[in-house]
């Protein structure tokens, strides 16, 4: 009786052990289709992406990044954090003194720094969405190989009510309500959003039709194709901190552009690049900025500057 | 490197006689002029014919659409007039310039490696491109070209000061104060696009060159220096054959070496330095069109230039046509289609003279 009774209490406390090491270890899934482990929620994070790092912000995981690369310049705060060199070109030393227990990576970085990395006994999280879903779920995955698992459920959560909030007025609309919208990315070569982009997905989300929705990815086209697809919207990328914005000023003064429908009738929007082109939690913010372009009589009027001045953090520091 | 600069490809049996064309028999003269001839209309009808050439009402291939004028919609008035026909001479203007100058500039340091970007003129046109994005000087949209052609004449003049020895300008000294001027500038380019973050991509792009959407704006930037520049290098086309002869050869003959130099690099660096302000960096046409058409004409400059200047201009013109036409609406960087094309044609004519020859 007794002597069973030990070996029951072994066992006991066996198991537990055993379930206590799933219950504190971590294990997700990344965009690369790897398992990541980490035995306990990280506490010194490098980010080697724009978009990863706000990612990370937007999970109040700030106390734990400990690294960016200069390109990082959203929130404020990320200014503040250690560089690692930029996206392409990594300083490991740098990286490695800052002795992270977890580097979150995009695409963008070359493959070859991950490996190393990874050499070295420090674990990846590659983070790569396709989608503004996939960028939902992405954030939701991060958040639990970080560790909040519920602050990310908390932040889905909130991310998918304005989403639908947006979906829902533009769900229903007919092919001749939707206007056609043409996404200037830099004008010498012309280069736009074609399938594929989240500029596509952002611009029918808002009720609109991409004019380049016939070509895949992002493609330089002729002029004389943006003049024949004459589009009723023309949105303009402008990196903020550049007055110049060469693309808005050849649209703006080019003679030949002069006869676009867009042009003719002031339907020509700046947006934030950084806003626009990061595949990060601020795609919500670039979807509602799509639709008050698109359709400010549901939306309201749209204004660059009430967007310029939450991201007025340029790292311009030429 | 010394190699290089030693090695001359110029034949000197294949130039008989000095100052006269070098095969002047009454029949390959005639047929000199039919070539001069069919090489003008070639010129002519590929120019009519890359206007038919895209999407819309003017279809490839559709080529008497662009001569009914009266049913023509505001928007392929445009299109044709404004889109087209300034990309379409841009082209032939930069080929043709970019070409003869590179022929020149090879018979004159009688060394087949050097073309119009040999003497820095072209890294130096980049670097003044790159200050001009990075610094984003604000004259609008000209700042960048403008820069550029600055930076080039800039990098001649520096070139040349540095290649003067004892006030003379031996031509290696010359050549080797160009290609490290270059590579100076080259470095220095590279390292702005190190530190370049957001405006990377103009760099590449403006380095990639190619004519996308330029207008009669650009056409009106090179055209001054070019209706300058190349008459007067084709004046120059009987010392241009002598100098083939060596240097102290041509100087015995009474040709003023000195005075000759500097005029016909000055002429070069300034059409080369317009053709690089006007369309970022196109190599290949200057380098290997002259080639080409030694190959086919051998080397008497008064048919080498013009040649240099009509073919560098047809193949300028089929190579952008190419680039935006193969992908249709997509457009391709122009200088990967001319070296994609031209060099294997080149390779192909180069073996076949080295059989009847060697």
């Amino acid at each position: 009786m007794y002597k069973r009774l030990k070996i029951f209490t072994v066992f006991f406390a066996l198991s537990v052990l055993l379930f206590a090491n799933i219950a504190f270890g971590l294990s997700v899934t990344d965009d690369r289709g790897q398992q990541v482990e980490l035995a306990q929620p990280p506490a010194r994070i490098v980010s080697l992406a724009p978009s990863c790092t706000e990612m990370l912000f937007a999970l109040s995981l700030s106390q734990k990044i400990v690294g960016v690369t200069t390109y990082c310049n959203f929130p404020q705060e990320a200014l503040n954090k250690e560089k690692v060199g930029t996206i392409t070109e990594v300083e490991l030393e740098k990286l490695l003194s800052l002795q992270p227990d977890l580097v979150v990576a995009s695409s963008l970085n070359p493959q070859e720094l991950l490996t190393r990395l990874e050499e070295l006994g420090i674990a990846v999280y590659l983070v790569n969405p396709q989608n503004m879903e996939e960028i939902l779920s992405d954030l939701e995955k991060l958040a639990k190989i970080c560790g909040v698992e519920e602050k990310g459920e908390a932040l889905v959560h909130s991310l998918r009510e304005r989403i639908k909030r947006v979906e829902e007025k533009t769900a229903g609309m007919t092919e001749v309500q939707k206007p056609l919208v043409f996404h200037l990315i830099w004008h010498q070569p012309i280069w736009t959003a074609g399938k594929g982009t989240f500029i596509d997905e952002l611009i029918e989300k808002a009720g609109g039709k991409n004019a380049a929705s016939d070509l895949e990815g992002y493609v330089s086209i002729e002029l004389e194709e943006l003049l024949r697809r004459n589009p009723d919207i023309i949105t303009v990328v402008e990196n903020h901190g550049d007055a110049q914005n060469l693309p808005y000023q050849f649209l703006l003064q080019d003679q030949r552009l002069q006869t676009l429908k867009a042009v003719k009738e002031g339907r020509v929007a700046r947006v934030d690049s950084d806003i626009v082109s990061r595949p990060g939690p601020r795609i919500v913010q670039a979807l509602e900025i799509f639709a008050k372009i698109i359709h400010p009589e549901i939306f309201g009027e749209y204004r660059f500057e009430d967007y310029e001045i939450q991201s007025q953090t340029a790292t311009q520091d030429n | 490197m010394s190699i290089v600069l030693k090695t001359t490809k110029f034949n000197p049996r294949q130039q008989p006689k000095i100052t006269e064309p070098s095969n002047t028999t009454k029949r390959s003269s005639q047929k000199v002029f039919l070539w001069e001839g069919g090489l003008i209309v070639g010129l002519l009808l590929s120019f009519l014919l890359a206007l038919s050439f895209g999407r819309g009402r003017f279809q490839s291939g559709d080529f008497w659409a662009i001569f009914h004028w009266q049913d023509i919609s505001p928007l392929q008035k445009t299109i044709l007039f404004q889109v087209r026909m300034p990309r379409v001479t841009l082209a032939t203007l930069v080929g043709g310039g970019l070409s003869i100058s590179g022929a020149v500039l090879q018979g004159l340091f009688r060394n087949p490696l050097v073309d119009p970007y040999v003497l820095g003129i072209s890294s130096g046109a980049s670097f003044g491109a790159v200050l001009a994005i990075l610094k984003k000087w604000n004259f609008g949209l000209y700042a960048v070209p403008f820069s550029a052609f600055s930076f080039a004449l800039l990098t001649t003049f520096l070139v040349f000061s540095l290649g003067q020895v004892n006030r003379k300008t031996p031509l290696e000294t010359l050549l080797l104060s160009g290609v490290a001027v270059g590579f100076f500038f080259s470095a220095l380019v590279s390292l702005s696009m190190f530190f370049a973050g957001h405006d990377l991509h103009q760099i590449v792009f403006w380095l990639m060159g190619g004519l996308w959407n330029r207008s009669w704006r650009e056409v009106k930037m090179v055209l001054p220096f070019l209706s300058a520049g190349i008459p007067f290098m084709l004046a120059f086309h009987r010392e241009l054959n002598i100098m083939l002869l060596g240097e102290k050869t041509a100087e015995s003959m009474g040709v003023d070496i000195e005075r000759v130099k500097r005029w016909l690099v000055f002429a070069c660096s300034l059409v080369v330095a317009s053709c690089v302000a006007a369309s970022g960096v196109i190599g290949f046409v200057g380098l290997i069109v002259p080639h080409i058409m030694r190959l086919l004409f051998g080397q008497n400059h008064r048919l080498l230039l013009p040649f240099s200047f009509l073919s560098g201009g047809i193949i300028l013109l089929w190579a952008d046509t190419a680039a935006r036409s193969i992908l249709n609406p997509v457009e391709l960087p122009v200088g990967i289609i001319t070296s994609l094309l031209g060099a294997p044609f080149f390779i192909y004519l180069l073996r076949k003279r080295k059989k009847l020859h060697g």
